[in-house]
């Protein structure tokens, strides 16, 4: 009899969390995309593991950059010097350009604000259920970071967004791959506009709204930010397109192979003015 | 109090192992889920409620760290944690083969109750990652015969 008593004890226990949970989800509802409290302490609470963590890959690299690889040390450097000589080349160049269209004293404005305006951050964990919807990146409130602001990659790709919850040193990057993302892009041969969606399966998107009787876009053109989500400053590469397909819907099926890759994904840019600062 | 304990640092253990993973491969971040691991063996090692419990704690924390419903991992957890224990006190599953097929079983029921109540219930999207997706359970089986036997052992040396 007491086991039958205690056998039923667990079941009305397990019962009852799993009520909890479903409840936990059923709140969610009212507050759309933004975290509970709950949630935000789990995060905030379990973030610096992942700092550490970082820190720790970060020192054993350096410890092998410096002491182990110190042999390749001399042909970086002299790898380094003819990237640096191209660069400051491209630079002088694309300075000048700027200088024959625009006044000086814009030109030194305009400048300031480009310097002010990203922000680099190290990427310190990948979504935890689906690596393909956000990333975890080691700067936060503290540093200025806000919602919306939007994160390219070290090429100048774009990778996504910056969305709840941000923490004081953390926060968490909504990837363009996420099947809730959506941004406003334009292809940059024939100018089809269309929303770009992931499909948070493999890290490929989806290009939306496309009319099936567009005859213009084709394979392998690459897409650019357009701006008019407000969100993503416009002419910012984000990928291509990897195959159109026609079904019986209105709009064409474009599958777009994105510029972020997750094997290079290290180290991100976030951009700390908001689009309308900038524009 | 010290079963607390032992279930926090468990949390924790997995957290810094997934966070490690990151570092070295993507591919295993989808293969090896840490988390689900971790509540096989707690479930196994301390009984059906101390699963259910590591289930919800570990579910919670993938859940913080994912843009998906908060909710639904640790659902997914709680059940097979729960499963695990009580399953494992009704059948013998000491034989390695046994513990195998029961590690892989219930690998397999937490993807499938995660992908069930994230695509079905909830139209998410799932990450079959190239198909790494798919080898969790196997990949769930072998680790968890491999920690569970290695426990079992220093138990046993313990005892003597």
């Amino acid at each position: 009899m007491p086991r039958l008593l205690k056998e039923k004890k667990k079941a009305l226990v397990f019962a009852g969390l799993i009520f909890a949970q479903l409840i936990l989800v059923s709140l969610q509802v009212p507050l759309g995309e933004e975290p509970s409290y709950f949630e935000k302490v789990i995060f905030f609470v379990f973030s610096p593991v992942q700092r550490a963590v970082q820190g720790l890959f970060q020192a054993t690299g350096r410890i092998w950059n410096r002491y182990v690889y110190l042999r390749q040390v001399e042909a970086q450097n002299q790898k380094l010097r003819d990237e640096l000589f191209h660069v400051r080349q491209t630079n002088m160049l694309l300075t000048n350009e700027i200088v024959g269209l625009k006044e000086r004293r814009d030109i030194e404005q305009y400048l300031s604000s480009l310097n002010q305006s990203f922000l680099v951050a190290a990427v310190i964990g990948l979504d935890a259920s689906n690596i393909y919807k956000s990333i975890v990146i080691d700067k936060g409130q503290h540093h200025g970071l806000q919602n919306n602001m939007a994160v390219v990659d070290s090429k100048g790709n774009l990778v996504g967004r910056i969305t709840n919850p941000v923490s004081l040193r953390t926060a968490t990057v909504q990837l363009l791959t996420d099947d809730n993302s959506a941004v406003s892009v334009r292809s940059e041969k024939s100018k089809v506009l269309g929303v770009l969606a992931g499909d948070a399966k493999g890290g490929t998107c989806r290009l939306k709204y496309v009319l099936a009787t567009n005859e213009q876009l084709s394979e392998g053109e690459k897409l650019t930010t357009t701006g008019f989500d407000k969100i993503f400053p416009a002419g910012l590469e984000v990928g291509e397109v990897l195959s159109i397909t026609l079904d019986s819907s209105l709009f064409k099926k474009i599958t777009v192979k994105p510029y972020l890759d997750f094997k290079d994904l290290n180290y991100v840019a976030v951009l700390t003015q908001k689009r309308d600062d900038v524009f | 109090m010290r079963e607390v304990i032992k279930g926090g640092l468990t949390v924790i253990a997995a957290f810094v192992v997934y966070s490690v993973l990151r570092h070295i491969s993507i591919s295993m971040l989808i293969g090896i889920n840490v988390f689900t691991l971790a509540v096989i063996l707690f479930g196994l090692i301390e009984g059906e409620m101390a699963g259910a419990v590591m289930g919800l704690a570990c579910g919670l924390v993938v859940d913080s760290f994912s843009l998906g419903i908060f909710g639904l991992s640790s659902l997914a957890k709680t059940i097979t944690g729960f499963l695990a224990g009580y399953v494992s006190r009704k059948l013998n599953v000491l034989p390695v083969g046994r513990l195998f097929i029961f590690c892989a079983i219930m690998g397999a029921l937490d993807l499938g109750l995660w992908v069930l109540l994230s695509s079905v219930f909830f139209s998410e999207g799932f990450p079959w990652g190239g198909g790494f997706l798919l080898a969790q359970p196997l990949l769930t089986a072998v680790l968890g015969t491999f920690f569970y036997s290695l426990f079992r052992k220093i138990k046993a040396r313990r005892e003597r």
